[in-house]
């Protein structure tokens, strides 16, 4: 078979890069949603997320993509992934009506030899229930990682593929394009795929949990948690590559999702998710620890502080604030004044009464009695604690991330207060 | 977690403290008048909320304007039994049935940290309630009955131990300790005094309780400081303040050690500017008072 042709509906975060994405692996693509003015702005350029490489990938392979928003266009596809972010409520529950929308689009439209495959995050039993006769539809795992999503499409670790019947091999079309990332293909019970995907994020989750249960008793008796990470990393059975660095509690949305199914599913079949309600607290919990901090060192002191805030975004590389540890600050600070700086997202998120939108790290800190560190983004480690001292008024330095030297702060008369250790 | 009804803080109309010729109360209705505020104090010389007929007292004397703050209880010092508990929970009765007609602008209630359960050594608001004896089955009781009260924001202060100027209570801690090291020189440890405790200033709790007035919250609090010490630590703190030699005793200890931390978040983010007093501190500022009076 000649290189197939491969749809991507829906053109929010998740479909935008993998369909990018499989260009760079040569494959032609249709990416399609249903905005008209979305997908004109796609076919001009402008991207509505920001990833690394991302602008690079849709430029250098322009003459392999089409943005559209005429279903026909789908008629052409040998495969089409259905790829909408899934919203989440505040509860974690997903909102599974557009993806169903979008589903029946890509059914109707597509050839009916074309592959129909679910991309986006399911529940477990969502696959099986919209299986239609004589079409093929399998449930694809993504594993996306926000501000690594180009790199994570272009290598990924393996495949997980949720299948009808998994003795079955898959069509030609869609082993063709999953043989080209060279990784090796799980298939599986579309149940088993769709749990498996929980049962990643669960393990990071339990990482992540332990790594700041323990980094905050590191503060408490004297021990530096970033001495004992090299320790667990070499241990075979935790791995170089666990989530371990101690951290504000779980943002961003998915992982959020994942603890409310399980929980959820739990309290329907009754099984145990003690544990997983432990998590939940323990990451409500982590993130208010600058909040603690904020207080202790500035605020019972002087109840007229103003306060510099660098990073909105709930993680670096992303423009995402689902959760965002920073806004769930400065919505406790809302009668603080405050100076905020993220090099993607806008201040106007912010709706603190007295904020002040810097227009950069430096201008954040102008005239402040404590800066906080919210967003470990890469360019704020290139600023000087120097410049910074000069810059603030007081002399508080809150930077959970690591993201200056500690030492390099001390040294200018900064007081620094990180995570994991004793301040 | 709180909710603040009012976005600034509002001076209210008149303030009813129902309880507030008590330890806690006094502080309370103190530092409402150092805040300019109209106020009544009314103790169970004027109202007894034991006999149905202060349903009818207090109808003609409640105004929908009015905030009420709400204290009267028989603490464990004076009775721990069923009777306690039954007297308890008719006291809650009766201004239940008056604030049903009565739509008064504000309640807040003082509840204890006992109704926690004392298998959790950190405590939050989410923390499962599970009293452990009828005080703190007593105050469950009282917040649930006060949940049928939907059309009154019901702020709900779960307060954990409170030490300061004037306490009468004598419960095991800093008053106590204070008053052994007064009139004998010694302090009484259960054990060797390991057991970490959250321990408020008086002052403190009536501060919390103004800025809970001015702000109209609703929810609940539990009003603690974050930070626990030993019976041994506070011990040794008040043996310290004194010039003669105060010998702090351990003895046989009959029950398990159990620790008790608060996380204090949600009063952070209620108050975010509140500076609490330290122990050390509340504890000397307890002493001046005792020595003056």
């Amino acid at each position: 078979m000649i290189q197939p042709i491969i749809g991507f509906v829906g053109m929010t975060h998740l479909g935008l890069v993998s369909g990018i994405s499989a260009t760079e692996r040569g494959f032609r693509v249709i990416c399609f949603d249903q905005d008209a003015d979305k997908a004109r702005a796609l076919k001009e350029g402008k991207l509505s997320v920001s990833e690394p490489q991302l602008n690079e990938l849709v430029i250098k392979n322009k003459s392999q993509i089409l943005f559209t928003h005429n279903v026909a266009d789908l008629k052409k596809c040998d495969v089409v992934y259905v790829a909408p972010d899934i919203a989440t409520d505040d509860f974690g529950k997903s909102d599974l009506a557009p993806i169903d929308v979008l589903l029946t689009l890509a059914f109707d439209a597509a050839r009916d030899d074309a592959v129909i495959v679910v991309l986006s995050q399911v529940p477990p039993g969502f696959s099986r229930a919209r299986v239609r006769s004589g079409r093929a539809l399998y449930y694809q795992v993504e594993t996306l990682i926000f501000g690594r999503a180009v790199e994570r499409a272009l290598y990924p670790e393996r495949y997980i593929i949720g299948c009808a019947d998994p003795e079955e091999a898959l069509p030609v079309a869609y082993k063709i394009f999953l043989d080209v990332h060279d990784c090796p293909i799980l298939k599986m019970r579309y149940e088993s795929a769709e749990l498996a995907k929980i049962s990643i994020n669960m393990c990071l989750v339990a990482s992540v949990s332990t790594a700041n249960t323990l980094a905050e008793l590191c503060e408490k008796i004297g021990a530096d948690w970033s001495e004992i990470i090299p320790a667990l990393k070499l241990d075979r059975r935790i791995g170089q590559f666990s989530y371990l660095a101690p951290g504000l509690g779980i943002a961003g949305g998915n992982l959020e999702r994942d603890l409310a199914t399980v929980c959820n599913f739990a309290d329907e079949f009754g099984t145990d998710s003690g544990v997983v309600k432990a998590w939940i607290a323990n990451s409500k919990h982590r993130r208010d620890w600058p909040l603690r901090i904020l207080h202790e060192v500035t605020l019972k002191k002087n109840a007229e502080a103003i306060v510099g805030v660098w990073g909105l975004a709930y993680k670096q590389d992303t423009h995402s604030i689902k959760n965002s540890q920073s806004i769930a600050l400065l919505r406790a600070i809302s009668d603080i004044q405050v100076r905020v700086f993220d090099p993607i997202v806008p201040a106007t998120v912010v709706l603190n009464r007295d904020c002040v939108a810097a227009t950069s790290e430096l201008d954040a800190c102008m005239g402040v009695d404590a800066l906080v560190i919210m967003t470990p983004w890469p360019q704020f480690s290139k600023v000087s604690p120097t410049e910074i001292a000069k810059m603030m008024k007081g002399h508080i330095v809150i930077d959970p991330f690591k993201v200056l030297d500690a030492k390099a702060c001390r040294n200018v008369g900064l007081e620094y207060f990180t995570l994991g250790v004793m301040n | 977690m709180l909710i603040h009804h009012n976005h600034v803080s509002e001076k209210p109309n008149r303030v009813i403290v129902i309880g507030g010729t008590g330890f806690l109360g006094k502080c309370v209705v103190a530092k409402l008048l150092d805040n300019s505020a109209e106020v009544l104090s009314l103790g169970s010389s004027d109202i007894n909320l034991l006999e149905p007929s202060s349903v009818d007292v207090l109808t003609k004397l409640l105004k929908s304007s009015d905030t009420v703050i709400f204290l009267s209880a028989i603490t464990p010092d004076k009775g721990r039994d069923a009777n306690a508990f039954m007297n308890n929970i008719l006291m809650m009765k009766h201004l239940n049935e008056t604030l049903k007609s009565i739509k008064i602008a504000h309640l807040i209630y003082f509840s204890s940290d006992a109704v926690y359960g004392q298998k959790q050594s950190l405590l939050s608001e989410v923390s499962p309630v599970a009293p452990q004896d009828l005080y703190g089955a007593m105050h469950l009781a009282r917040e649930l009955m006060l949940s049928e009260l939907a059309d009154i924001p019901v702020a709900t202060l779960r307060i954990t131990a409170v030490y300061g100027a004037g306490d009468t209570h004598t419960s095991y801690g800093p008053n106590r300790f204070l008053e052994s090291a007064f009139k004998s020189q010694r302090i009484d440890l259960f054990g060797c005094g390991e057991e970490l405790r959250d321990h408020i200033y008086s002052d403190d709790v009536a501060v919390i309780t103004n800025l809970c007035v001015h702000m109209k919250s609703s929810g609940v609090l539990n009003i603690a400081t974050g930070r626990s010490h030993t019976f041994k630590r506070v011990a040794e703190l008040v043996a310290e303040q004194f010039d003669e030699p105060i010998r702090i005793q351990k003895n046989a200890r009959s029950n398990l050690i159990t620790h008790r931390h608060f996380d204090t978040t949600n009063l952070l983010k209620a108050f975010p500017s509140l500076c609490l007093t330290g122990l050390e501190d509340g504890l000397k500022l307890s002493q001046v008072h005792k020595l003056e009076n």
